[in-house]
């Protein structure tokens, strides 16, 4: 078992991974995305107080799922590559940190366009987006310390270390909407109990949640094999690696 | 054998350095509260000194006052220590890195925070902030400004020697401090109303003991990464 | 506006938020694919280099 451990941190191991999986996460992304939006904007029935706006949900929710699921990925690898010394973690890590931003990103835009009809107006200082917005800047952040130091080994623990600092973030954007009063709904969908949608509707969000995810997997591998080529410099695997392209 | 000094001893001592040390340069331990105080009152210059105006907005001019003072501090905290060589044998000594930076950092308070503090009530009466809401804002920057240089520390650790700081320092502190910025506004805001602010200030010194118990080892663990 | 993208009164909404999607999504398989080819460029030219000297 810790032969597999050990191979995991194994950056040809990954990089051959990597590659095969790719295109396996990338298809099934396509898929389910291209379904998820096809049902969510024809299939689903209209919501009888939101009319058609309610659509937005099928971008929206997936976005920020992943944007919150993303940095507690990155937070992990940041972790894991800091504590147990495993550059592969910390490629994992900083692969991830665009996709989460550009998430979050969404996730903020979506929001913004489907509350100007439903609540009146394109933004609101409540808990739930403020930390919404936060988690943006920590992302940004993230970038900006990397970008900022030469050194590679630096860069990687200094960000690892930021990434772990602003976790704290994540379950308070969770749980915002249950602690305080705020204008966002509460979770729509929750581990326990029922989710609060019809299954009409619910099954098109789970569909573009899956795409989402999938999206992420093949993403994420593409840019981590870019990471660790970064790091390999005189590594006699990465010719074995290229070659079998 | 030579007797190591004991935790409390160190930690004194090393407050006592850094006090001793900003002294020497007057002029620099000004700075955060000049900017405070600059900014404050460029706000009723700029806009037409009306009083419902200002009062309106005093709590977040105070405040954001306040946290870009304590980000203009951040900068300098560890600079002159890493430069000249001194934060290397603080990290090699055998006294733990996270009590000596907490102490450093108590010892920037009492320099660049705790003045904000004290000054709070004469520039709450450039914007028009009401006597009853003074007391109160005064404790609220009290809890605050501590959390504002624990957190900043962290940041400035991460970021020390690099030489393209400028805006990311301040990048980094930002969204970390953005409760204290909200709660504490709040605490003004809600004492102006008449409204009891004892929530929003507990929520303040909850933040505070946060900041206390884990700052010094992020602090530490940062400033071990910067220095490799 | 092609009758599939008639969404009632929300219209603009629906489709803006949905075509940001679909740009932000594109635009990161763009990206990080452009990144990688890079990477293995100069990977590539780097042994390259290596077996010439």
């Amino acid at each position: 078992m810790w032969t597999w451990i050990h191979k995991l941190g194994s950056p040809p191991h990954f990089y051959r991974i990597a590659t095969r999986l790719t295109p396996w996460f990338g298809w099934a992304a396509l898929l389910l995305i291209i379904a998820g939006i096809y049902g969510g904007l024809y299939v689903a029935p209209t919501d009888y107080q939101q009319l058609d706006g309610f659509r937005i949900i099928y971008v929206h929710v997936p976005s920020a799922s992943l944007s919150l699921f993303i940095y507690v990925n990155m937070a992990l690898a940041a972790a894991v590559g800091l504590v147990w010394r495993i550059k592969l973690a910390h490629a994992i890590a900083a692969a991830c940190a665009p996709i989460g931003a550009s998430f979050t990103f969404l996730a903020l835009a979506t929001g913004s366009i489907w509350a100007k009809p439903m609540w009146g107006t394109w933004w609101v200082w409540d808990a739930r987006l403020t930390s919404e917005l936060v988690l943006l800047f920590l992302y940004f952040g993230f970038m900006a310390l990397r970008a900022a130091i030469d050194e590679e080994n630096r860069a990687d623990r200094a960000s690892a270390l930021l990434a772990i600092i602003g976790v704290i973030n994540v379950p308070i954007i969770k749980y915002s909407v249950d602690w305080w009063n705020t204008l966002h709904q509460p979770a729509t969908l929750s581990k326990l109990g029922k989710p609060s949608m019809d299954p009409d509707m619910l099954i098109w969000l789970l569909m573009m949640l899956a795409g989402f995810m999938c999206f992420f997997a093949a993403v994420v591998l593409t840019r981590a094999r870019a990471e660790v080529l970064l790091r390999a410099r005189d590594q006699k695997w990465v010719r074995q690696a290229l070659e079998g392209r | 054998m030579m007797d190591i000094p004991g935790l409390g001893t160190a930690f004194v001592l090393q407050v006592k350095r850094d006090l001793q040390l900003a002294f020497r340069h007057v002029g620099q331990l000004a700075n955060p509260l000049m900017f405070f105080i600059m900014v404050t009152t460029l706000f009723p210059l700029a806009l037409n000194p009306m009083p419902r105006l200002l009062e309106a907005i005093a709590p977040g001019v105070l405040w954001v006052a306040a946290l870009l003072a304590s980000l203009l501090a951040a900068e300098g905290l560890f600079r002159q220590d890493v430069d000249d060589g001194t934060m290397e044998q603080l990290a090699l000594s055998p006294q733990p890195l996270a009590l000596m930076l907490l102490a450093k950092t108590i010892a920037h308070w009492l320099i660049t925070g705790l003045p904000l503090v004290i000054m709070s009530p004469v520039v709450g009466y450039a914007l028009f902030l009401p006597r009853d809401a003074v007391p109160t804002t005064m404790i609220a920057l009290a809890l605050a400004t501590p959390i504002l240089n624990l957190v900043g520390g962290s940041m400035a650790a991460l970021t020390v020697g690099l030489r393209r700081g400028g805006g990311l320092l301040s990048l980094l502190i930002l969204p970390i401090v953005m409760p204290v910025l909200i709660f504490g506004a709040r605490a003004t805001d809600m004492a102006m109303t008449g409204v009891d602010p004892a929530g929003a200030l507990y929520l303040l010194a909850a933040l505070l003991l946060l900041a206390v118990s884990l700052t010094p080892f992020a602090m530490a663990a940062a400033m071990r990464i910067s220095l490799d | 506006m092609p009758e599939f993208l008639e969404f009632g009164k929300h219209t603009t909404y629906v489709v803006s938020s949905f075509s940001l999607t679909l740009v932000v999504l594109i635009i990161n398989v763009v990206s990080a694919r452009l990144r990688l080819a890079s990477r293995v460029k100069r990977a590539r030219q780097r042994l390259a280099l290596e077996e010439n000297s």
